[in-house]
């Protein structure tokens, strides 16, 4: 039995922050380190900005962190990098809770966002948030950036969605999607996986004989384990 | 003019007379404001008075009477009247007793230099009050007084005899307290004495007190001498004390001779009616760190052990203290707030100073909705209670938006 407690800085902001895109008001620190651990990844352009810093600075009585983050920003670090500055600062997170975004950031180095906002749907994916990977797949395919990306790219994100539906058990779903990822990535991996999901949608073939049928859904986890160590 | 924050103020309080002494950086010996110019008259009443139909309150002068007549109401034994809750009636109209003992305390702080004129009491850089008996309410109406005239609670502390005869004693020359000393206190006939020894093992060195009453002296003059000189006599056998000290009402009158004699064998002795008022005054100095202090003395109403919240700080973990040792029980109050991730409890952990040992002890969340690490928000507070304990009270705020509060406390009686 074990329970961990972090100090709170007790100043409540008289105004809350605003998030519009969320509906969400923050109205303290803690809050605030919350919901950018959990949202650094799909943190709207410009939120690290400074009407934040402004916040920061009056509202929480933080004048010297928001001056730190004003600089960075200004010398060109990107949101979900000022976003890991600050949660390294406060130390609500520790250094290997934070190596996720601070690798994302690194990622995201030089590239826009539409290279951000699959590198944020593919950590929902590893995090098995499957509706919501989907969601966010679907945004990127059918969006008007699409059209100025890769075709190898686009197939990745086919490809991860194929995973994604097989993590829900929808495997005709999967195959068509292997499938589309197939044709623009041209990666044997997709190809592989689209057989795969095919096979399983097989009808059980009926001997004269009894047999004791496969365990069907232990094979699909296991498939599952696999597409989920590929994903693209 | 005394400077911001200069003045150290020790007041010893009693229902019959009040004593107020004073200090400050550049003076640091407490001096004790006298009711006369001039004269040693440190008694102050504890009493208000007026004329009959005027508005204003005065204190008592020196030479008044002690009743109220046809010219004048006396309002006295204000303290426990103010500890009753007691409404007194004065022309028709009704006071709180603690409204008019905090205008008698406002009186008497007046009456310090540097703060007869002040604007208000910001002059002040510490209170330190000695009282006979020492408890939660006591000190809290204490607090509440000061509070009334714009000194803040953080600035209040209270101690008993023996505390303030210990910062007496530890603030006089080098051979006075080279060896043991002792305080032999008697009001109206009642004997008690106060015996201090030093632990020089010890960084800074520990305050042995030890209180013992001795009974009742006899009313006879010739016998009271006698009666007291045994009594110091058996005290004193074997025993190295480099100086007594003598207060109270009950050892004036000039009767003492046999007992002088046997006091003041190889020994310095000093009678005087305001040790308590200086000791509180140094108490002050000492409490609001104004100098340096080379010995501790852990009273009974002190906590002997630190109480620390282990908590997390990115990669590091800490102790956050909630109190420390020394701290007047009766005088605590801090709280805190922290994110819980586990399991639902909170340790609490005690540590004596010179130990690197601790004892943990958990306190249960029982019912405490089951919620995502660390988006548990708990409002944690450590305070003295109305019972003379130590509590600690647990809040669930829940977790901003996502998670509304509860509403559920816990409350423990966390006594080392």
């Amino acid at each position: 039995m074990s329970s961990e407690l972090w100090i709170c800085r007790e100043q409540t902001a008289d105004k809350p922050f605003c998030v519009e895109s969320l509906d969400l008001e923050l109205h303290n620190l803690e809050e605030l380190c919350y919901f950018l651990y959990e949202n650094a990844m799909f943190l709207e352009e410009g939120l690290m900005g400074e009407p934040l810093f402004a916040w920061i600075r009056e509202e929480l009585g933080l004048p010297r962190l928001a001056e730190l983050l004003a600089e960075h920003r200004k010398q060109g670090k990107n949101d979900i990098w000022c976003a890991w500055f600050f949660l390294q600062e406060i130390g609500m997170y520790d250094s290997q809770e934070l190596v996720p975004i601070r690798q994302m950031s690194k990622e995201l180095s030089g590239r826009g966002s539409f290279w951000r906002r699959k590198l944020a749907a593919d950590q929902l994916l590893r995090n098995e948030r499957y509706n919501r990977c989907i969601l966010e797949y679907e945004r990127l395919l059918k969006g008007r950036e699409a059209l100025d990306q890769e075709p190898e790219l686009l197939g990745d994100i086919h490809h991860n969605l194929g995973v994604a539906y097989a993590g829900l058990f929808l495997l005709r779903e999967a195959a068509n999607q292997f499938a589309l990822a197939y044709e623009q990535n041209q990666r044997a991996q997709s190809l592989q996986a689209k057989e795969n999901a095919l096979l399983l949608l097989q009808p059980l073939e009926i001997t004269q004989e009894w047999e004791e049928p496969q365990d069907w859904g232990v094979h699909l986890l296991e498939l599952r384990e696999e597409y989920k160590k590929k994903v693209m | 003019m005394a400077s911001q924050r200069d003045i150290y103020i020790g007041i010893d309080l009693n229902d019959i007379w009040t004593q107020i002494s004073y200090c400050t950086n550049s003076e640091p010996e407490p001096e004790t404001v006298s009711l006369v110019a001039g004269e040693e008259f440190y008694r102050i009443p504890t009493a208000l008075c007026r004329l009959r139909g005027a508005k204003g309150f005065c204190l008592p002068d020196a030479s008044g009477e002690r009743a109220s007549d046809e010219d004048t109401v006396y309002i006295d034994r204000l303290w426990e009247r103010s500890l009753e809750g007691e409404q007194i009636l004065v022309d028709q109209q009704e006071y709180p007793a603690a409204e008019l003992l905090a205008l008698y305390l406002k009186k008497l702080l007046r009456m310090v230099p540097g703060l007869a004129d002040a604007s208000d009491f910001s002059g002040i850089s510490h209170v330190t009050f000695h009282l006979g008996q020492l408890d939660f309410a006591r000190v809290r109406l204490l607090r509440e007084l000061m509070g009334s005239l714009g000194i803040k609670r953080e600035l209040v502390s209270v101690q008993d005899d023996r505390e303030s005869f210990c910062h007496f004693a530890m603030n006089q020359k080098k051979e006075l307290k080279q060896y043991d000393n002792i305080l032999f206190l008697c009001e109206r006939s009642h004997l008690f004495y106060l015996y201090l020894t030093r632990d020089r093992h010890t960084r800074p060195e520990q305050i042995l007190l030890m209180k013992q009453a001795l009974g009742e002296l006899p009313a006879e003059p010739g016998m009271r001498d006698q009666a007291f000189a045994r009594h110091a006599e058996k005290l004193l056998k074997g025993r190295m004390v480099s100086a007594v000290y003598l207060t109270g009402g009950g050892l004036e009158g000039g009767w003492m001779k046999e007992s002088l004699a046997v006091l003041c064998r190889g020994r310095r002795v000093f009678q005087g009616w305001n040790l308590f008022a200086k000791g509180a005054g140094y108490g002050s100095r000492i409490l609001a760190k104004a100098g340096t202090c080379d010995y501790v003395y852990f009273s009974e109403y002190k906590l002997k052990r630190n109480i620390f919240l282990k908590v997390r700080e990115g990669d590091r973990t800490r102790y956050h203290e909630m109190a420390e040792a020394g701290q007047s029980r009766y005088e605590i109050s801090s709280a805190c707030q922290v994110l819980l991730s586990g399991d639902p409890q909170i340790e609490v952990w005690f540590q004596s100073p010179a130990s690197n040992e601790a004892d943990i002890r958990s306190l249960q969340l029982t019912d405490l909705p089951i919620r995502p690490r660390r988006m548990t928000r708990l409002q944690i507070e450590l305070y003295s209670g109305e019972d003379n304990r130590l509590w600690i009270r647990i809040a669930d705020l829940g977790f901003g938006s996502w998670y509304p509060s509860s509403g559920k406390v816990w409350e423990y009686s966390i006594d080392e």
